[in-house]
Order: structure tokens, then sequence, then C-alpha cells
């Protein structure tokens, strides 16, 4: 069997669909997202009638799938706060709620690892809208005011990626004091995160995937799901069907941890295989109960319920 | 009923340290004085193994053995790792040698590697994220995504934690292939 | 641990003039406690690896030594492997800066009490010699 791996491009493409349209609406809701898509150099993509796209219009109340952003198309709802088109939709309407609707996190991802990876300068802070952000690229860390990562996490995310650049860049203030510091990974981790369920461009379902390299949940984000997904995609190459059911979690939540991975700079791995690779281990364990009474023992912060 | 776990790694890397931490008796030790104070400073070293034990319930038990570091005790590594559950490579990061230690341990151990059953354990990194980077690069090399994990082997937690990683591996290990055997 | 060029000549030459060691002894070997080869003599054709011996013969000495204190036994002597072709005995030689063990490999059809007693005179031997 080859073992040739390649390294997955993982590129953000917004799914946009449509619930409830006629085939006329469809074709020019189609035109529409193509031209804003290559004019403007962003990732939308309109495909056809559903529920589970990232952004789904619906013209009829529905449940949309979770993680989707449901769009009111036609009258203002009661509820002004809810995201809503006019109908029909004129396209400088629909390139601002799109531009709305998909936080700029990736570029703030890649422009905050470019800033860290690439700076010359040690110590410097970007100022935002929330506030001074420090960054410090010798120990790759972030300060800011904000008194928590969550906080911090989603003022970031709610900043321009053109925000993170050298341009922007000013020296400390000599009376600067942060609340808050935390590794740059772990802020591109949870950034990526807030992101939720992204598509995986070249994911197909036929193909295996595995991790190069062990990705830090321990520090990043520990949790018992990421300490269980981690060990599982970094010692051979599964389904991601077949990853989900062995985690006892969904698909959707093993992408987004895949894409959370990719976020801190893990390349991932793919492989159309057909088996899982024969590395079997020389001793299974058959007692699982031991193994719980071992868990039960040690009691760390993964200890993860079956 | 025993589950047995090894601590392996160069020698003044913690493994002895490791076990004692968790055993719930002052571990067996097999130690000599060490003759290659220039290389390691500590007045003994382990020959043989080192052996102690975790007790889990009145009939199940985790039985912890360490292997002599220094690489001329090779021979006794496979007699020693034969039956485990897994094993814990731990290594001393501020010494200049770690890398080419980690992999030469890793090799020696590929065996349990290859199956996720061998985590790193990483002390003494003055800067995690620069060791991090090393390590990534270093199993990537070796095709290899082992994980690791910055431990101070006198810390019960951190101990605990690799103990984890291979509890975890484990049950995948018996999810995955456990009706095969 | 590092023996003086004196140690060294007198260890050489105990080793090629001890009585005795032909007739029943297949070789010697002196290792640190902690398993490096400091001298070894084959007095037959077979072929040991003698790095590899030296590093068995301090594993030996130290499960000897915490197997006799964890039965509640104290001042070990050493370890004795018996076979078919003859006995392999290991003893630990205390020093004040290193310890050493020594590993003697007898031939087949030796008796019990004689190699032991070969071995215990090369092992207060060669004590004085490494206290020197």
């Amino acid at each position: 069997m080859s073992l040739v791996c390649d390294e997955l491009r993982v590129t953000q493409m917004q799914s946009i669909k449509s619930y409830g349209f006629e085939s006329l609406e469809r074709e020019i809701l189609a035109k529409q997202i193509r031209t804003i898509s290559t004019r403007m150099h962003k990732s939308w993509q309109y495909d056809g009638e559903g529920k589970d796209g990232d952004i789904v219009l619906v013209k009829k109340p529905t449940q949309v799938a979770t993680h989707t952003i449901q769009v009111y198309v036609g009258k203002q709802p009661i509820d002004q706060s809810l995201p809503f088109l006019e109908s029909p939709v004129r396209m400088m309407q629909l390139i601002s709620l799109l531009e709305q609707l998909t936080p700029s996190e990736t570029s703030v991802i890649d422009s905050i690892n470019n800033l860290i990876t690439n700076s010359r300068h040690s110590q410097f802070v970007i100022p935002c809208k929330f506030g001074l952000v420090g960054f410090n690229t010798k120990d790759k860390k972030l300060s800011t005011k904000q008194r928590s990562l969550a906080t911090f996490i989603k003022n970031l995310a709610s900043e321009p990626g053109e925000q993170f650049s050298l341009k922007h860049a000013k020296s400390v203030p000599a009376d600067c004091t942060w609340e808050f510091t935390a590794s740059y990974r772990t802020v591109a981790w949870h950034l990526a995160k807030l992101q939720g369920l992204r598509k995986i461009k070249d994911l197909s379902q036929g193909q295996s995937i595995k991790l190069a390299s062990w990705p830090r949940v321990t520090e990043w984000d520990p949790t018992p799901l990421n300490f269980k997904l981690a060990t599982l995609v970094t010692r051979q190459f599964l389904p991601i069907s077949q990853i989900a059911r062995l985690c006892k979690t969904s698909e959707e939540e093993v992408v987004s941890f895949l894409h959370c991975c990719r976020a801190c700079g893990i390349t991932i791995l793919q492989q159309q295989v057909k088996h899982p690779p024969a590395n079997q281990p020389r001793h299974v364990v058959k007692d699982k109960e031991s193994l719980g009474w071992l868990r039960n023992k040690i009691r760390t912060v993964f200890n993860y319920g079956h | 009923m025993a589950i047995k776990v090894i601590f392996v790694g160069p020698m003044g890397a913690g493994k002895t340290t490791a076990i004692r931490t968790i055993s719930d008796f002052d571990p067996i030790s097999t130690e000599a004085k060490n003759s290659d104070r220039a290389s390691v400073d500590k007045a003994f070293t382990t020959v043989a193994m080192d052996y102690g034990e975790l007790t889990l319930d009145s009939d199940r038990k985790l039985t912890l053995y360490g292997v002599p570091g220094q690489k001329h005790f090779d021979f006794i590594w496979p007699i020693v790792a034969n039956g485990a559950l897994g094993g814990a490579l731990l290594l001393d990061c501020s010494r200049d040698d770690w890398q080419e230690s980690l992999l030469y341990y890793v090799d020696s151990f590929r065996d349990l590697a290859d199956t996720g059953s061998l985590v790193l354990a990483l002390n003494r990194a003055a800067d995690e994220d620069g060791v991090a980077d090393s390590v990534i690069q270093l199993c990537e090399k070796i095709d290899l995504a082992l994980p690791f994990f910055f431990t101070d082997p006198r810390n019960k937690d951190d101990v605990y934690l690799l103990l984890e990683a291979l509890a975890i591996n484990a049950e995948l290990d018996s999810e995955l292939y456990g009706d095969m055997h | 641990m590092k023996l003086s060029a004196e140690q060294k000549e007198a260890i050489k030459a105990y080793l090629t003039n001890a009585p005795g060691n032909r007739e029943m002894l297949e070789s010697l070997l002196l290792a640190t406690s902690d398993g490096r080869r400091v001298v070894f003599s084959n007095y037959t054709n077979k072929q040991f690896e003698s790095n590899r011996l030296s590093a068995m013969a301090a594993s030996l000495s130290g499960l000897s030594l915490t197997l006799a204190e964890s039965c509640e036994k104290t001042g070990t002597v050493g370890g004795i492997v018996e076979t078919e072709d003859g006995l392999i005995i290991s003893g630990l030689i205390t020093a004040e800066a290193q310890d050493y063990v020594l590993l003697g490999i007898f031939c087949k059809g030796i008796q019990h009490g004689m190699a032991l007693w070969n071995f215990k005179n090369h092992q207060l031997e060669f004590k004085k010699l490494l206290s020197k």
C-alpha cells in the first residue's frame, strides 16, 4: 500500500445555501455570489437548496442545521436582531450581509501568525477597537487588558485582519500593564474554534486523515474530547466518520478540531485508504475494566466518561 | 490483575523520580555508583530496573518499571518492556544532547511508538515553545506524531497525565483491535 | 573511576599469572558497578562480547543485591548462574570512589565449592589491587 501523504490545503469555503427559493431566484443568487466571490477574492460559494450551509437564506420558516446561520429573506422579521435581506436580493446588500456574517477570523489568525513569526521587533502593541494588544515575538505571546481569554478572543475576532500588520504597530507604552497573556497558538486555536464549522476543501469522505504532529491540546484547549481526538488522530490514518464514532462525537466536531489544529500550524495529512494501516499493538488490554480503574485512580482533568 | 507501564530514557532524565512520585511504596531500585559523573552528575544510577506499584483496587494494580538509561544496558530494555501497556520516554531538555536521545530511544522502542503507546515527557525545558517546535520537527523526520508533554517528574499530576495519555491510547486500541486478538 | 597506570599493570599481571585460572576459568571480567568494562581476560577461543557482558554483570549484581535486601539478607557476596556447561558467578567489589563487579565464567564440570573458593580468592585479590 502506498503511503504517500499530501498536505491538506485547508481553505475556508463558506457554503451558502437557500431554502424555499424559486428556480429563477436560485440562478440569480448563484450568479450574484459567484460575482462577489470572484471580484472580492472571497471564498463564498453557492451550493443550491438545502439547510446545512454555513449560511442559509430562507424564504420559509424552517429549522436549519447546527452551526448554520439563518438569514430571513423577504419581510423584516419581528425580531430586529436577526439577519435579514430584502427580496429581491440586491447585490450590495448581499455583500454587506455576507461580510457581516463571516467575520475575518481567518485573516486575523494569519495576520497574527505572520506578525509573531516574521516581525523583527520583539515587543510592540497593535491598537484595536477594544484596546491595545501586546505582542511578544520572542515568547510568542499576546497580551491584553481584557480579563479573560473568552472576551479577548471575541473582541479579536471582530477586528479586521488587516489591523494586525506592522504598519499599525506601536511601541509599548511605558505605563502599560496587561491583565491577561496567552500563547499565540492558544489564541489561534480559540479564534478558529469560534469560527465553528468550516468546510475543509479537498477532504472527501473517502479520505483518511492524520495529524503530522501532536497538537498541544493540554495547553491550548484542555478538554477530554480534544485529548482523545488528538491521541487518535496522531496515531494512524482514519476516515472522519470512524474518528467521530471512536471518540463518540459528531463529524462536525472532528472537522472543527482539525480546523483548530490547522490554525495552530499542525499539518493535516490525508490518504486514500481502503483499510486502516496495520500498526496494531502487540499487546491489547482486554480487561477494559482495569483501564477504567486506572483512570478512576488518576482522575486527571482529561478523564473522559464512557 | 496488573497493567504494566515502563519509564525509559537517558540517565538522569527522571525515571526513578517519576516512579517514586506515584508509587504506593518506595520503589525497589537496583542502583550502583555512577562512574560517569562527567556526563551526568549524580551519585547513583539504575543498573537493572526500578519497580513501583500503584494500587487501583483490591484486585488491580499498575506496575511501574524503570529501565536503566545508559545505552550499554539496552539488552535489558526489551526484557523490561515485554507486555507493557505503553511507555513514557523522559528527556532532560536542559541537556545539549536531548534531541539525539529522543531519536535514539524512540528508535529503540519503535514498536511502542508506532502504536501510539510511547509518550514523551519533556523535563527541564526552559523554552517550551522552542522545544515543542524541535520535537515536532524531529517527529516529522521519523514519521511519527508522538504525544508530548512538559512535565516535572516530581509532580504527581504531571506523571498522571502521562498515564492518562497511555490509558486513552489503550482504550482506542481496545476499540480498534480488541476483537482481532 | 580512572585507574592509575600502576593499577592497570598490576591487574594485567595478575590476570596473566593468577594460579589455576586456565584450569577452571573460561574468563574473568571486571566492570564498574554501573556496567562499564574495566578489564576482560578470555582464556578460551570463545567469542564473548565483553562490553555487553559488563552491562549484564552489573545488572545481575544490582538485582542480586536488591533481591537479597528484599529477602532481608545482608552481606551479599554475589550471584550464581548454574548451567550444564559450567557456572557463572558475579560478585561486587566495593571501594571508596567506585564499586566494581567481577564476573567469573567457569568451565564445564567444575564443582560448586571449588568455583566459589576460586572466585572469592580473585575477588579478594582484586579488592587489594583496586584499593592501592
